[in-house]
């Protein structure tokens, strides 16, 4: 603070002055944060709520958007299904209103979903995020499994490759086969009854019956459906899904075309009445009952002797021969009946409150309702799921990919050893002994600054993928002789010549001789450390940054040190870089950064995914997930850089050198 | 315990890792694979295309995973691996497969799209699949490869097995792509295997189709239930553009149509051909010409400008445009309708609970044609001496979207809620009958349709730029002063004369360029200029190393006599590692990459001298100088304010006489972002309804309370706005640049004696006089060697930061932010053309490198010191 003078400091115009100063740095600090901020924000969001730029997700206080989060997390980001579960339409997640009323079976229906066996788990996605369920299942299996992924996957017959493969089975949609034979499937079932009651989303049929048949046939406008019906609905919500078909028209048209080709088989029952009818159907379908014995290994003798299955069989083989039967000519419209969800908690209403069950009036099931209840009361575990849920994805991530961070641990360490033994040893050479050829040494270190990177992409890459190794131990040894014959026969060489024509063997040697006498011994680098560690272990700006430094270093040390007759590594190693830790913290620093951000080169160099480093896992998640996840990540992997930078502050503060005029 | 399992680790590690350091090239790079097991005979590993890797947990990598496995039962001596691992989506990755090819690793089955195909084929990439063709059809037709493509279709129908094998997989549009004139000409190494007699113009099947794609509008369900619109896609463009007005409310980020705008020449051209418009044509010597100036083109681009430009009144209020411009990735985005692909990729990127589809909206004429595209594969011309493995390869190209592939994909898709994406005839096929209903109604014949109408993207020699020359013009008309009044007046006669102007200029200078015709004395005269230049840039850098090298000897003290090499042994000795290190990975990658500067260079060796040719091109090439201005402008702006804003923050910093620690931490803070993220941050900013319009629209809101003003709220596309897209791709490099930057101003200004501002007190200096006499001066050293550290910077950098930002556009019409790195990369690795790029980077270089040697002298006379206070 010496500009701003001391003098006078109390004065109003000096207060003045730091008061401006004062604002200026706060609004850029603000400047700086704010980004951040959004970022920190933005990575406890999700597809409901991203929408919203504020500084603060509003889910953490309010009732509202909690539940809109809820409805896109239960119903796996599906407006469709939210729309056909609550049989109403909703339109958009961030404009789903809070219920206006109360409906008078909410309590009837909460007793009631604990027996009803039409529903299937919520909170199961794993597209872009990974949602509760779904991580809890892969927890779930793995702890089955015992962690052995090649017994998952041989149990379920699926070629997964990775945990990450492991998900649930998405909700069958259309519900119209049951697809219980899938083993996956079956797991899946089993876990799910380990779960909460709440996390259940009960199929709606009479949802699905106006969303995905009603609608597509006669457009979204009720009007249009009315005038081709004669009726008088207000909306779609209202039309349910009669239990027999309506008495004729058009509406028993609709009934009969989605009863048999479109709603779930589980829902629908035929009357018993059709036996006979059913076992010609099927004797029809094959041509003897031998070929069906042999189908069902079971062992019937003759097609008479056939139970009728007055609901839906539970294998896919059956229900494919049943459905054939729902669909054909000869299953009469009056045999069918629909029993679903709807129809079963009717009659839950009608035993429980003892009305008699054509009294009890078609009453829609409050699921939407049920939902917001849930809300409110779970609130406090919702929020804490939402506020954690990417973060948790991420993390899973991670540790699935734990070689990632193993391996960038091992690259960064590699870095930072190489950088802090290569430079400061050649920095200390130009700095101690002094050679004449100091500056063109520097030159040579710096002088490839000025090109753009892009020229020397392919080349450098040739050079990684085969790396010259006999030629340059034969370019080396080669070297090494001819200055050793060269001081021999003619002592009085200038050095420079000497060396250029040293080097000149050098070459003959390592690119003509060598490869024609052992052969072109090429190493692939990719692959290996090598190929991230060695280009980038010798930096020119930091051997002149280091050599200035140990310049500036008391001479007087060097002096002393000699007198006691200590060695070179002693004042290399005790004195010189004892003394330079800070600006050696600042090389490691910039090693650290180099490596631990480096993404693009895994692309090429680093095929092989055992060795790919976190960024790279990072980089390749961005690529799957919603952008929410990604600020997760971004957030988890600025972590040690951060870390990095509070705990050496100070030392790299006291690393820095500045340059002065001599 | 902890501890000593650490170490077990450790040293497993080590091992692993000496271990693959010394494995040598013959070890196949397998992505993740185990090995293939040990069978009788040799496994085949075959590096092929579409192999999923080991990361994503899509639908349609599931799928892949079974269908490789099906693969594998079929043929359980062919393992396939995937080559490559990551995918990062955008154009990076045009990188891979040519680096691949150059580290002879490649994709063994090469995928290629159809804009890419002329280039692979001219860089002799593919084997032809003639014979193989032939023998899949069951016929065997003598020099076929001289056949005119009709003929040699019948010859092949007459084929037993061309109905069952060929005809559903390959559409009469992909014959066309596949079939193609060889590179080789009377040399073709291919006709001489098969014992024919080449001559110079012959053709060859180079690709096989896999799965062809469609472009389909996709729409947001949501959004058009909001707005109050059908279930379904429009019908024509006029619908398209009226639904498009209709969901547009910028206020709560909404939009009603994404094209995508780095490519907008490519995401406009469904517009295009659905007006009956295309952008090249073949001539009648077969030559790829640009056609975008056609009539038709000029309503087509005339409707795009519409959609940019047209205001327009909806319930949400007075707008400009329907189309969003900034770049679809926002999280806060939601967009209505979108053309995209509809394919087997598609099928796992969109939700079908909230999107749905319908084919391209037709034009005036009532036709509807989009788009025709197709994933080619192809093999590689390296393994033209491997029988064996090409055989391999073959099997895996036919196998990869056969009936039972189809089946198996249409499975897992049905199996993972993606039915409704699912084509109805495979859904029926594969016994899914009751997802059918969920096809949007129609869509299988209109699917059909579409098909037979598509017309590929261009294909041709040369044509891999157009998109380039039409996304240029689009910009320039979408920016023009003239259009935009024009249509705002609502005169569509006055803008559709200004389109067609623009068009009729950019469709001559891509001709230009695309066919590369120069008369003999131009040629000879820049032939001239750049041998003129060449002896330039070489007389430059001779002149500048004799000077540093004789300044240097000068001052190097001692006496004279060379390097003393023998007195000095273990100064050169630890200089060793170092020197070999940067001679090995920066010199001799820039010495063997300036030999392409004088050669055709193409990456499987076929490289020919062409002698100063490139560098001809180059100095005649406006695009190359205005990148080169560009690339001024930002090295000044970076000077103003990337070099400027450190200082004043170190200033700053130090006047602050409390929470001085705090403050640097915080400055420090954006710092702990990897640079590509700090731009991916941004980017989002930067979009219209992102935070800096937010905070633009803040202001506007305050001054909107003072009486008698209005000033209208502001959605501008910072990136996309000719003056601003520079400055705000600068921006994010300011403020990550700035915490770290400042430190080093921060550590000298301690370094200043509180002395000389006492001495400077008592002679009556204030603040101004202080700093510009008594600070700046003490750290004049510093600033000069950042200063020129920061030109030089300026100059050369950027490149890949900007890829991310704008990739170099908007033009208007030349990029406004493809600055010189950029254009290197483009033209090496989108276009292959190395030589030229080589010598662009030879030219800069050359005009840096002055500053390099002014550092250096500069530095040779300073000292070192730290400043060892906290």
């Amino acid at each position: 603070m010496p500009i701003i003078s001391h003098v006078g400091s109390k004065s109003i115009r000096v207060r003045a002055v730091y008061g401006t100063l004062f604002v200026v740095l706060l609004i850029g600090a603000a400047s700086m944060i704010y980004p951040l901020i959004l970022m920190l924000t933005g990575s406890v969001k999700s597809a409901a709520d991203c929408n919203d730029m504020t500084a603060y997700p509003p889910y953490w206080f309010e009732e509202l958007p909690l539940f809109q989060k809820y409805a896109e997390s239960k119903y796996n980001g599906s407006l469709d299904q939210a729309e056909i579960q609550w049989g109403q339409r909703v339109g958009i997640w961030d404009k789903i209103p809070a219920p206006t009323k109360q409906s008078e079976y909410l309590d009837d229906f909460l007793e009631w979903r604990k027996d009803c066996h039409w529903w299937w788990l919520g909170h199961t996605n794993t597209g872009q995020f990974l949602q509760a369920n779904a991580r809890i299942f892969r927890a779930y299996m793995q702890e089955k499994y015992k962690g052995n992924l090649d017994a998952f996957a041989t149990e379920m017959k699926l070629p997964v490759k990775s945990w990450n493969d492991v998900r649930p089975p998405p909700m069958p949609n259309p519900f119209r086969f049951s697809n219980q034979d899938n083993p996956l499937v079956q797991a899946f079932l089993t876990f799910a009854q380990t779960r909460p009651i709440e996390d259940r989303a009960i199929i709606n049929f009479d949802g699905r019956f106006t969303k995905s048949f009603l609608m597509p046939t006669y457009t979204e406008n009720i009007g249009e459906y009315n005038k081709k019906h004669g009726s008088a609905y207000g909306s779609y919500n209202e039309i349910l899904l009669t239990r027999r078909a309506p008495a004729s028209g058009l509406t028993r048209e609709d009934w009969d075309k989605f009863v048999r080709e479109q709603l779930s088989l589980d829902a629908i029952r035929i009357d018993e009445s059709q036996a006979a009818t059913y076992r010609t159907f099927i004797s029809s379908r094959y041509e003897n009952i031998a070929q069906f014995n042999a189908k069902f290994k079971t062992s019937y003798a003759s097609f008479n002797d056939l139970p009728f299955p007055h609901i839906a069989p539970g294998d896919r083989l059956s229900q494919v021969d049943w459905e054939g039967f729902l669909r054909s000519d000869q299953c009469p419209t009056g045999a069918l009946e629909v029993y679903g969800s709807r129809q079963a908690f009717e009659e839950f209403v009608s035993a429980k409150r003892g009305i008699a069950l054509d009294k009890v009036p078609p009453i829609p099931l409050p699921t939407y309702e049920a939902d917001y209840h849930d809300t409110q009361v779970n609130h406090k575990d919702l929020r804490w799921e939402f506020s954690t849920r990417n973060y948790k994805h991420v993390l899973e991530y991670v540790v699935m990919h734990g070689d990632g961070v193993w391996n960038t641990f091992i690259y960064c360490a590699l870095a930072i050893l190489t950088s802090l033994i290569v430079n400061p040893l050649a920095a200390y050479s130009l700095s101690r002994f002094k050679p004449p050829s100091t500056y063109s040494v520097l030159l040579f270190c710096m002088a490839t600054m000025a090109f753009p990177g892009e020229v020397t992409m392919i080349p450098g890459f040739l050079l990684k993928r085969s790396f010259p190794v006999a030629a340059l131990v034969g370019g080396t040894i080669a070297f090494v002789i001819a200055w050793i014959i060269l001081g021999k026969v003619k002592a009085q060489m200038q050095d420079t010549i000497r060396a250029l024509i040293s080097l000149g063997v050098a070459m003959v040697a390592g690119l003509w001789i060598v490869p024609v006498l052992v052969g072109d011994i090429h190493v692939s680098l990719l692959n290996t450390f090598a190929a991230l560690v060695l280009p980038s272990m010798a930096n020119g700006f930091s051997i002149f940054l280091l050599k200035g430094f140990f310049d500036s270093l008391p001479q007087e040390l060097y002096e002393a040190a000699e007198i006691d007759g200590a060695s070179e590594w002693t004042k290399f190693w005790t004195f010189t870089m004892a003394l330079s830790k800070p600006i050696l913290a600042v090389t490691a620093l910039d090693a650290f950064n180099g490596a631990y951000s480096a993404f693009m080169v895994a692309l090429i160099i680093i095929p092989d995914q055992r060795m790919w480093t976190l960024m790279v896992w990072l980089y390749q998640l961005q690529s799957q997930v919603h952008p929410a996840v990604v600020f997760a990540a971004l957030v988890i992997a600025a972590v040690p850089t951060l870390l990095v930078f509070i705990f050496c502050q100070n030392l790299i503060m006291r690393g820095i050198v500045v340059p002065t005029e001599k | 315990m902890v501890e000593s399992f650490l170490y077990k680790r450790l040293i497993q590690k080590c091992i692993t890792i000496i271990a693959v350091v010394g494995a040598t090239s013959q070890v196949p790079i397998n992505a993740g694979e185990t090995a293939p097991e040990q069978t009788q005979t040799q496994p085949l590993v075959l590096r092929a295309w579409g192999v999923p890797d080991n990361a994503g947990s899509d639908p349609g990598r599931l799928a892949q995973l079974e269908i490789l496995a099906a693969f594998r039962k079929h043929f359980p001596n062919i393992y396939p691996i995937s080559p490559t691992g990551l995918e990062i989506p955008g154009r990076s990755m045009d990188i891979v497969p040519l680096m691949q090819i150059a580290g002879n690793i490649p994709q063994e089955v090469m995928y290629v799209n159809l804009r890419q195909s002329a280039t692979y084929i001219a860089n002799k990439f593919l084997y032809p699949l003639d014979k193989y063709v032939e023998k899949t059809a069951g016929v065997e037709i003598k020099d076929s490869y001289l056949m005119p493509f009709p003929e040699y279709l019948e010859a092949l129908k007459k084929g037993k097995n061309y109905e069952s094998a060929l005809s559903e997989r390959v559409t009469p549009q992909c014959w066309e792509v596949m079939r193609r004139r060889c590179p080789y000409g009377k040399d073709c190494p291919h006709v001489k295997a098969w014992g024919g007699a080449p001559v110079e113009e012959h053709q060859h099947t180079w690709f096989f189709p896999q799965s062809p794609e469609v472009m389909a509008l996709f729409y947001r369900k949501d959004l058009f239930y909001d707005a109050g619109l059908p279930a379904h896609a429009p019908k024509t463009l006029d619908e398209m553009f009226d639904w498009a007005k209709k969901t547009t409310n910028p206020k709560e980020d909404r939009y009603g149509l994404t094209l995508n705008l780095g490519e907008i020449g490519w995401s406009t051209l469904n517009i295009l051909y659905s007006y009956g418009g295309r952008l090249v044509e073949q001539d009648e010597k077969g030559h790829w010409r640009c056609a975008f100036d056609s009539e038709n083109a000029v309503e087509a681009y005339y409707f795009v400008a519409r959609l940019f430009l047209e205001p327009f009144d909806n319930k949400y209020g007075h707008f400009t445009g329907v189309v969003y411009l900034g770049d679809e990735s926002t999280s806060t985005l939601r967009i209505a309708m979108e053309y995209n692909y509809l394919s087997s990729t598609q099928f796992s990127k969109k939700d079908p609970a909230s999107n749905g589809f319908g084919p391209p909206p037709s034009g005036p004429g009532g036709q509807s044609a989009g788009e025709f595209n197709a994933s080619m594969t192809g093999i590689y011309a390296g393994l033209e001496n491997d029988p064996v493995k090409r055989d391999a390869a073959w099997e895996y190209i036919l196998f990869y979207n056969c009936p039972e592939a189809q089946q198996i994909r249409a499975r897992v898709f049905v199996e993972n809620g993606l039915g409704q994406f699912v084509h109805p005839s495979l859904l029926r096929s594969a016994g899914y009958p009751e997802f059918v209903p969920q096809v949007p109604q129609g869509w299988e014949e209109e699917y059909h349709r579409i098909v037979s109408l598509g017309v590929p993207e261009p294909y041709g020699e040369n044509t891999q730029q157009v998109y380039k020359y039409a996304s240029k013009a689009i910009d320039q008309i979408r920016t023009d002063s003239t259009i935009t009044e024009a249509i705002e007046r609502g005169d569509a006669v006055a803008a559709k004369n200004a389109i067609r102007e623009i068009l009729k200029a950019r469709v001559a200078y891509g001709n230009e360029k695309m066919l590369n015709i120069l008369p003999p004395e131009v040629r000879s005269f820049r032939h001239t200029i750049a041998l003129l230049v060449a002896v330039g840039i070489l007389i430059i850098f001779s002149l500048t190393f004799w000077n540093v090298f004789s300044t240097f000897a000068q001052k190097g003290v001692t006496a004279p006599g060379g390097w003393k090499i023998k007195q000095h042994k273990w100064a050169y000795i630890c200089l060793f590692p170092a020197m070999i290190s940067i001679a090995m990975w920066d010199y001799y990658p820039l010495a063997r990459g300036t030999v392409m500067a004088f050669q055709n260079y193409n990456v499987r060796g076929f490289s020919d001298w062409v002698g100063l040719e490139n560098f001809a091109s180059v100095l005649f090439d406006q695009e190359f100088w205005y990148a080169m201005w560009v690339s001024l402008q930002y090295a000044f702006l970076s000077m103003i304010f990337g070099f400027c804003a450190p200082i004043a923050l170190a200033f700053l910093l130090s006047e602050v006489p409390k929470g001085k620690t705090l403050f640097r931490t915080i400055y420090y803070l954006p710092a702990v972002l990897s640079g590509v993220v700090v731009m991916f941050l941004w980017k989002n900013f930067y979009s219209p309804e992102g935070t800096l319009n937010q905070l633009v629209n803040f202001c506007v809101k305050v001054i909107n309370y003072i009486p008698g003003l209005h000033v209208p709220e502001h959605h501008t596309a910072w990136l996309t706005s000719p003056q601003a897209a520079l400055i705000c791709c600068l921006l994010p490099t300011i403020w990550a640049g700035m915490g770290p930057g400042c430190l080093i101003y921060l550590a000298a200004l301690k370094t200043i004696p509180e002395e000389i501002y006492e001495a400077a007190d008592i002679d009556g200096a204030g603040v101004t006089k202080k700093i510009f006499y008594v600070a700046l001066p003490s750290i004049r050293a510093l600033i000069t060697i950042n200063f020129i550290g920061a030109l030089i910077g300026g100059m050369k950098s950027g490149g890949q930061n900007i890829l991310v930002m704008t990739g170099g556009g908007p033009y208007t019409p030349n990029g406004q932010t493809e600055v010189v790195g950029l254009h290197i990369y483009w033209e090496s690795f989108a276009y292959l053309r190395f030589g030229p790029a080589t010598a662009m980077a030879w030219i800069l270089g050359s005009m840096l490198i002055g500053f390099t040697v002014i550092q250096l002298k500069r530095l040779r006379n300073m000292e070192f010191k730290s400043t060892e206070k906290v």
